[in-house]
C-alpha cells in the first residue's frame, strides 16, 4: 500500500468521526482542519487542475420536459489561473459557475476538486470545501446588510471556528488587500458599489481559497468602477497566484484575462474570441 | 467544523435585534404565559405557607373535637359535655383535654354604651392548651366552679381602658343583669380553640357558663396528644370511644396536621391545573415564536444562501436559527420571571402575606421556555437548513 493511500484511508477515518461529533463541538476549529480533506497524490501539490470538469452535463426537468442546460463541458481550472467564461445569457453561465462552486451537483460527467472527485463527497464535505477553496464574488455583492464590513470579511472564518480577535485580524488583513482597511467599521448601506465589491472580495479571501469564483462582478457598476474591480482581481491574481475564474458577457472584461472561453449553449464554443491571449478549447492548460 | 456557541448566540441576538418589532411581539406570548405561571405558583406557595403557619400556631399536636350531629328533627339523648372532657384526657393517647362552651354576650361600657364580646366557658386546662398568659391577676381554676369570675381579653382591656374603667383584678363588669368580678387580664394572643379569637373574649368557668346558657353541652374539646403519637392513632381511640359511649353522635376530630396535609394535597392539584394552563399559555407562546421564526427564515433566503456558499453546512444554519429561537424564549422566559414575582410580589403587598420567591417556580419556568425555543424553533430552523442555495440566492 501507498503513502497517499494510507493517508486517504486515515483521514476518510477521521472525517467520519468529526461528522459523528456532539452537537457544539468542543474545539470546532481543530475538528474543522481534519474535516478538510489535504489534497490527496496527483492534487495541486503535482500541478495538476484545482478544478476539471470532464463531459459536464446539467439537465432540468419540469415534469415530461427535460432542459440540458449543460452539454458536455470539458474544463479545467489550474493554480494562478485567470480564466474568463464569456457567453450569452441562456447559455448556462450561471448554471457552470454553480457546479464550478459545488453549489450544484452536474447529473453528468465528472468533477473534481483537488483530484476529489464531487460525485464522492457529502453535503457537509461540499460545504467544507467551498469554505476552505473557494472564494465566491457575485454580481449584486450579497453583503450581509447588519453587519459591518469586517464583520462581512470574517464571515466564513466563522464557519471554521475561527472567531474574535484572530478573526478580526485576518477581515482586516483582507481589507487592506483590497484597499478598504480604513472601512472596516462601515455597513454596506454606507459603502458604494464599487467599495461593497471590494468588500465582498475581501470575504471571497478571507479563507485563503485556490479559486476566487466571480459571476459578473462588474456587472453592476459603472465602467470606471469596473475596471478598478477588474485591475484588484488582476492584481491578486499576479501578486498573490490564486486562480480567478470571471463569467461575464462582456468581451472586454474577458480581453484583461490571460485565458477565455465561451460558452455557447451548454458547450465550451471553438470561437476564438478577438484580442485574448490564447485560443479557447477544452482542458486547455492556458 | 461549526461555529462556535458564543458566536451563534451573538449572531442570533444581532437578527434579533434587527427585527425589533417582531421579536417583542413574539416574545408577549412567552412573557404572559412564563410570567403567569410563575406568579401563580408563587402566590400558591405564599398561601400554603401562610396557611400552615397559622395553623401551625395551633399546635400539631392537637385534636379539635366538634359535635356535628345533623340537629334536624328529634330528641336527642347524646351530647359533647365536660365530662366527655375528663374520660378523653383518660385515653392513652391523649395527654389533656379542654372543653370549652362559646357564645356572645353583651358587655356595658358604661351607662349606655355596650361591646359585643366573645363569652367562653373553660377549665384551668385551657391556658396551657393554648400556651396563654396573663398579664394581671391569675387565669380561672378548677375552684372557680360556678363562681362569677372572668378572665379579660387584651382588646376587651383596651376598650374598657379607652372608656375610663381601666380593668385590674376585682373590677366589676356588667353583662346582660349579672355582674362579673375579673380576676385577670390575658396577654395578646393569637391562639386559641377554632371560632375563638381570645383577645375580644371573657373566659369564665365552664360551670358557670353552663348555668349561663342553661345548658351543659360545649361548643368543642380540645385534645393534646401524647408525645409521639400519630394523630390519626388518637383521632381512632377517640372515635372508638365516642362509638362506644354515644352511639348516636356524629363526631368530628380535627387536626392541624391533617388540615396540612389536606391543604398540601390541594395544592398538589392546583399545581397541577397551573401546569396545564401554563402549558396551554407556552404552547400559544411557542407558536407565536415558531410563525416569528418561519417569517424571519423567509424573509432571509438570500442570507442563508450567501452562508451556504460560504461554507456553512446545513448544521451551522439549523444551530443559528435553533439559537435565535432559544435566545428569543430564553428573553421571554427571564421577563417572565420578573413579570411572575412582580406580580406575586404584588398580590402579597396586597394581602398582607410575607413575600417569598420560589426559586423553583422560577427555574421551572426558564427551564421550560428554553425547552420551548428548542421545540418550536426546530421546524423553522430544519426548514432554513434544507434550503438549496441557488434557489435561496435565486429567489431575490
Amino acid at each position: 500500500m501507498d503513502a497517499a493511500a494510507a493517508t486517504r484511508r486515515v483521514v476518510e477515518r477521521l472525517t467520519g468521526i468529526v461528522r459523528q461529533a456532539p452537537f457544539f463541538p468542543l474545539s470546532p476549529r481543530r475538528g474543522r482542519m481534519r474535516a478538510v480533506a489535504p489534497p490527496p497524490a496527483g492534487g495541486v501539490g503535482d500541478g495538476g487542475p484545482l478544478l476539471g470538469l470532464e463531459g459536464i452535463g446539467r439537465r432540468y426537468s419540469v415534469g415530461p420536459v427535460a432542459t440540458d442546460v449543460l452539454r458536455g463541458v470539458d474544463l479545467e481550472v489550474h493554480p494562478g489561473d485567470l480564466l474568463a467564461i464569456v457567453g450569452a445569457s441562456g447559455s448556462g453561465k450561471s448554471t457552470l459557475l454553480n457546479v464550478m462552486g459545488l453549489l450544484d451537483r452536474p447529473t453528468s460527467g465528472s468533477l473534481k476538486v483537488a483530484g476529489r472527485e464531487l460525485s464522492a463527497m457529502s453535503d457537509d464535505e461540499l460545504s467544507d470545501v467551498r469554505n476552505s477553496t473557494i472564494g465566491f464574488v457575485f454580481q449584486s455583492f450579497h453583503l450581509l446588510p447588519r453587519m459591518s464590513a469586517w464583520q462581512n470579511v470574517a464571515l466564513p472564518l466563522a464557519y471554521r471556528g475561527i472567531d474574535g480577535a484572530q478573526a478580526r485580524e485576518r477581515a482586516q488583513e483582507m481589507l487592506k488587500k483590497v484597499a478598504m482597511d480604513g472601512m472596516a467599521e462601515h455597513r454596506p448601506d454606507q459603502l458604494s458599489g464599487g467599495q461593497q465589491q471590494r468588500i465582498a472580495i475581501a470575504r471571497a479571501l478571507a479563507s485563503s481559497p485556490a479559486i476566487l469564483l466571480a459571476d459578473e462582478p462588474t456587472g453592476a457598476l459603472d465602467p470606471d468602477t469596473g475596471r478598478e474591480i477588474m485591475r484588484v482581481f488582476v492584481e491578486l491574481n499576479a501578486a498573490d497566484g490564486v486562480a480567478v475564474v470571471i463569467i461575464t458577457h462582456d468581451y472586454g472584461i474577458a480581453r484583461q484575462c490571460a485565458r477565455a472561453v465561451r460558452l455557447v449553449e451548454g458547450r465550451i464554443g471553438e470561437t476564438r474570441i478577438p484580442g485574448t491571449a490564447s485560443a479557447p478549447g477544452a482542458g486547455d492548460p492556458g | 467544523m461549526s461555529m462556535t456557541v458564543a458566536a451563534h448566540v451573538r449572531e442570533a441576538a444581532g437578527s434579533l435585534l434587527a427585527a425589533r418589532q417582531r421579536t417583542l411581539l413574539a416574545l408577549l406570548g412567552i412573557v404572559v404565559g412564563i410570567g403567569s405561571v410563575i406568579a401563580l405558583l408563587t402566590t400558591g406557595a405564599m398561601a400554603k405557607s401562610e396557611a400552615v403557619r397559622q395553623f401551625e400556631a395551633l399546635g400539631t399536636d392537637m385534636l379539635s373535637v366538634f359535635d356535628v350531629t345533623s340537629r334536624g328533627g328529634g330528641l336527642r339523648r347524646d351530647i359533647l359535655d365536660s365530662s366527655d372532657a375528663a374520660e378523653l384526657a383518660a385515653l392513652a393517647t391523649i395527654a389533656a383535654a379542654s372543653p370549652y362552651t362559646l357564645d356572645t354576650a353583651e358587655l356595658a361600657l358604661d351607662g349606655q354604651r355596650r361591646l359585643s364580646v366573645r363569652r367562653v366557658g373553660v377549665t384551668s386546662a385551657f391556658a396551657d392548651m393554648h400556651g396563654i398568659r396573663v398579664t394581671e391577676g391569675r387565669f380561672v381554676s378548677r375552684f372557680d366552679g360556678h363562681r362569677p369570675f372572668a378572665v379579660v381579653g387584651a382588646d376587651v382591656a383596651r376598650a374598657l381602658r379607652e372608656n375610663g374603667n381601666p380593668v385590674r383584678a376585682g373590677t366589676r363588669l356588667h353583662i346582660e343583669g349579672s355582674v362579673y368580678v375579673v380576676v385577670g387580664v390575658l396577654a395578646p394572643s393569637s391562639s386559641g380553640p377554632p371560632g375563638g379569637r381570645l383577645n375580644d373574649s371573657l373566659l369564665i368557668p365552664i360551670e358557670l357558663a353552663g348555668r349561663e346558657q342553661a345548658t351543659k353541652e360545649v361548643r368543642g374539646i380540645t385534645l393534646r396528644t401524647e408525645p409521639e403519637v400519630h394523630y390519626l392513632t388518637a383521632t381512632a381511640e377517640v372515635g372508638e370511644y365516642f362509638a362506644r359511649t354515644a352511639p348516636g353522635m356524629d363526631v368530628r376530630v380535627d387536626s392541624p396536621v391533617r388540615v396540612i396535609e389536606q391543604m398540601e394535597a390541594q395544592m398538589r392539584l392546583f399545581a397541577l391545573l397551573l401546569g396545564a394552563v401554563g402549558g396551554i399559555a407556552l404552547v400559544v407562546g411557542g407558536l407565536g415564536v415558531m410563525n416569528a421564526m418561519l417569517a424571519s427564515v423567509a424573509e432571509r433566503r438570500l442570507e442563508i444562501g450567501i452562508r451556504r456558499a460560504l461554507g456553512a453546512r446545513r448544521g451551522d444554519v439549523q444551530r443559528q436559527f435553533l439559537a435565535e429561537s432559544v435566545v428569543l424564549c430564553l428573553i421571554g422566559g427571564l421577563l417572565g420571571a420578573v413579570l411572575g414575582v412582580g406580580a406575586s410580589a404584588a398580590i402579597g403587598l396586597a394581602v398582607g402575606w410575607t413575600w417569598q420567591w420560589s426559586f423553583t417556580a422560577v427555574a421551572l419556568g426558564v427551564g421550560t421556555a428554553c425547552v420551548a425555543g428548542v421545540f418550536f424553533g426546530f421546524h423553522p430552523a430544519r426548514q432554513a437548513a434544507r434550503l438549496d442555495p441557488i434557489a435561496a440566492m435565486r429567489d431575490r
